[in-house]
């Protein structure tokens, strides 16, 4: 036998979100498993994904390759369905697989049914289709939910066959009429996305990804060999966990967050004044670039209640979150596995939740986005000893660490390696890429490398920038990214150096003839 | 208003190309995804079926043998506002006999439907090459 892995993944969350992350005395949610997984384990304190949206996020999950080789380069592109995999080569390796949760990497707004993942769950089937019975990705499992109970899910299709009542009590998603991301308030502030829950505990989708989960691992052998990612939906918008639970968290009682700016307008635009025009443009409502916020939504109309009670929602969700992986850890010690198992914890993108004026995320190459919670637990039969590790790593590093836990050989297509252990690890840049094209003709196009406490971003020519701009902040001076340095004579040489880095450590563009389109928003 | 316009060239007569698209109640056999479709000529549409369930409700707009365009509407019940979409088969001006483009233009309002039809054609396009050439 050999070590099993456990990747639980929560999707938008902030690296300050969990108890071991949170600056001392600002923590609000309890997350007790996962700080016990990070006092005994390797926690990374700069962690970043490959781009701060979910398909292309989870598409360097799987593949462990930056965007411009998996080609899925923003939401809506399908990774195709023989891409590398991880999993694959787990299943390759003799390990059982699964996934069960979110897995988005095809695009949920699918009416023609084109895609596999939307047909194996609305044809109530775990596994590959069209007659095959062989693994989806190298998963040999998948049950799969999202963000409410509708839509073409197993947990859609389990809640709607099991209690119907309750299908329609989440937040509608999307605004039926436009498709476009709902800006309708439903909570007490009138914060966007946000809704009064009445669905019972029990049947919200994260218990529900935590039974699953668990019921998948009482169906092995004893001795088998396993990997089950576990991918929790929450605590990406609506923001609407279930009523009872939000007792845990009064948002009257939350102080803001610290990069939230108090000062009002004039304040937020002092802070934008000097940063790329889509900040401002997005702030004030010019400019709509992609689907990843409510297009309706103006973010200077965003309160500081409204802002509370969205942060009570997300810390909610949050500790739900922790309290169902404590249950699956209880069930693997229960199988006897605690030993051998390696728990890797983290989340695909950050959320803004108020950072400069703003909710939900975008072409905004900030911590609130970039900044990830990962935890590695590695078995404790491994005996490795807890570090804390602040050296660069990225999502890209992942799928290079599955492989090196199961002892086969990290295949060549993987870009990243395998997490280091060590908290005088040397590794010296992560980098992160968007790109975005909306059907109304707007592109936007923004590569950046963390280094050395420097985030430097680059923009290429596209709808609002012309290609000269730029930010450069200095976490190490001003860990709010507060201040853009790209104009400032004094980090001139810093900055081309960070640039030069940047271009040479990218893979090259693909030809742009080879992108694949768009096949949704979402 | 989004716009889209995808192509596909065909080692086929403009002719044969034309008579499948043409055809109305012939749809399913060339674009995917489509079980079933049902025409009212005397209303001048027709209502499909995907393998999702979801009906499509289209007026059929025009279908002009002289410049081989067929245009149609769709009109529910996905949540469009505006939609027109035509189809030109075009024959190849250096091998008229044998070979043409079939080009597959679309405008939609609201523009979130845009990605997701631009997807299903493209699919659709290649199917049409494939069933035509055999």
């Amino acid at each position: 036998m050999g070590r099993k892995i456990l990747f639980v993944t929560s999707d938008q969350q902030r690296y300050d979100a969990l108890g071991c992350t949170a600056k001392a005395g600002t923590a609000v949610a309890r997350t007790p498993t996962l700080d016990g997984l990070a006092r005994d384990g390797i926690l990374y304190h700069r962690a970043h994904p490959q781009n701060v949206v979910c398909m292309p996020s989870r598409a360097t999950m799987i593949t462990g390759q930056h965007v411009r080789h998996h080609g899925v380069w923003m939401n809506g592109v399908p990774l195709p369905v023989d891409a590398p995999s991880v999993a694959q080569v787990l299943h390759d390796a003799g390990y059982a697989t699964a996934l069960v949760g979110k897995a988005h990497f095809e695009p949920f707004l699918d009416p023609f049914l084109r895609f596999e993942e939307n047909r194996m769950a609305r044809e109530g089937r775990h596994h590959n289709g069209d007659g095959g019975t062989g693994p989806h990705r190298g998963f040999d499992h998948m049950d799969l939910a999202t963000h409410g109970g509708q839509g073409m899910t197993h947990y859609a299709r389990w809640l709607a066959a099991h209690h119907p009542d309750h299908v329609r009590d989440y937040y509608a998603v999307l605004d039926a009429p436009t498709l476009e991301v709902n800006d309708a308030p439903g909570g007490e502030t009138g914060a966007p996305q946000t809704k009064v829950n009445p669905i019972p505990r029990g049947l919200y989708h994260t218990d529900w990804v935590a039974d699953r989960a668990i019921e998948w691992l009482d169906s092995l052998d004893a001795d088998s060999d396993w990997f089950c990612w576990v991918s929790f939906p929450d605590p990406h918008h609506p923001w609407d966990p279930p009523e009872d639970e939000m007792r845990r968290v009064d948002w009257r009682d939350l102080d803001l967050p610290e990069n939230f700016p108090t000062g009002g307008s004039d304040e937020i635009e002092r802070l934008l004044a000097d940063r790329p025009a889509h900040w401002s443009k997005w702030w004030n409502g010019e400019l709509v670039s992609n689907y990843e916020a409510p297009a309706k939504w103006v973010p200077a109309s965003l309160t500081a209640d409204q802002v509370r009670e969205v942060n009570a929602r997300i810390h909610v969700e949050n500790e739900l979150i922790d309290e169902a992986l404590g249950r699956i850890l209880r069930a693997i010690d229960a199988r006897g596995w605690g030993d051998d198992t390696d728990v890797v914890y983290t989340t695909d993108h950050g959320e803004l939740q108020g950072d400069f004026g703003f909710l939900f995320k975008g072409p905004l190459h900030v911590d609130s986005l970039m900044r990830l919670p990962l935890i590695w637990r590695p078995a404790p039969s491994a005996g490795v000893a807890h570090a804390d590790v602040d050296a660069p790593v990225g999502l890209v590093d992942l799928a290079p660490t599955f492989c090196a836990i199961a002892g086969v050989p990290v295949p060549e297509w993987m870009d990243g390696s395998a997490l280091p252990t060590s908290p005088s690890a040397t590794r010296e840049r992560v980098l992160t890429e968007w790109d975005s094209f909306h059907p109304t003709g707007v592109e936007v196009h923004l590569q950046t490398i963390f280094r050395d406490g420097h985030t430097c971003t680059v923009y290429e020519k596209g709808t609002v920038h012309d290609g000269t701009e730029g930010e450069l902040y200095d976490t190490n001076d001003d860990p709010l990214q507060r201040v853009n340095r790209w104009d400032d004579p004094a980090y001139r040489a810093l900055r081309d150096d960070l640039v030069d880095d940047l271009r040479a450590s990218l893979p090259p563009r693909p030809d742009p003839r080879s992108l694949r389109r768009p096949q949704a928003p979402v | 208003m989004a716009t889209m316009r995808q192509d596909v060239w065909i080692d086929r007569p403009a002719d044969d190309v034309w008579s499948l698209v043409r055809d109305s109640s012939r749809v399913t056999e060339w674009f995917p995804h489509m079980t079933d479709v049902k025409v009212d000529d005397d209303a001048g549409t027709r209502t499909i079926t995907l393998e999702s369930g979801l009906p499509l409700l289209e007026d059929i707009v025009s279908v002009r043998d002289d410049l081989r365009r067929f245009q149609y509407r769709l009109v529910g019940p996905l949540p469009v506002q505006h939609h027109l979409a035509s189809i030109d088969v075009i024959a190849d001006p250096a091998d008229i006999d044998h070979r043409c483009l079939v080009t597959y233009s679309t405008d939609v309002e609201p523009h979130a439907l845009a990605f997701i039809l631009d997807g299903a054609v493209r699919e659709a396009l290649d199917n049409l090459k494939r069933v035509m050439e055999g």
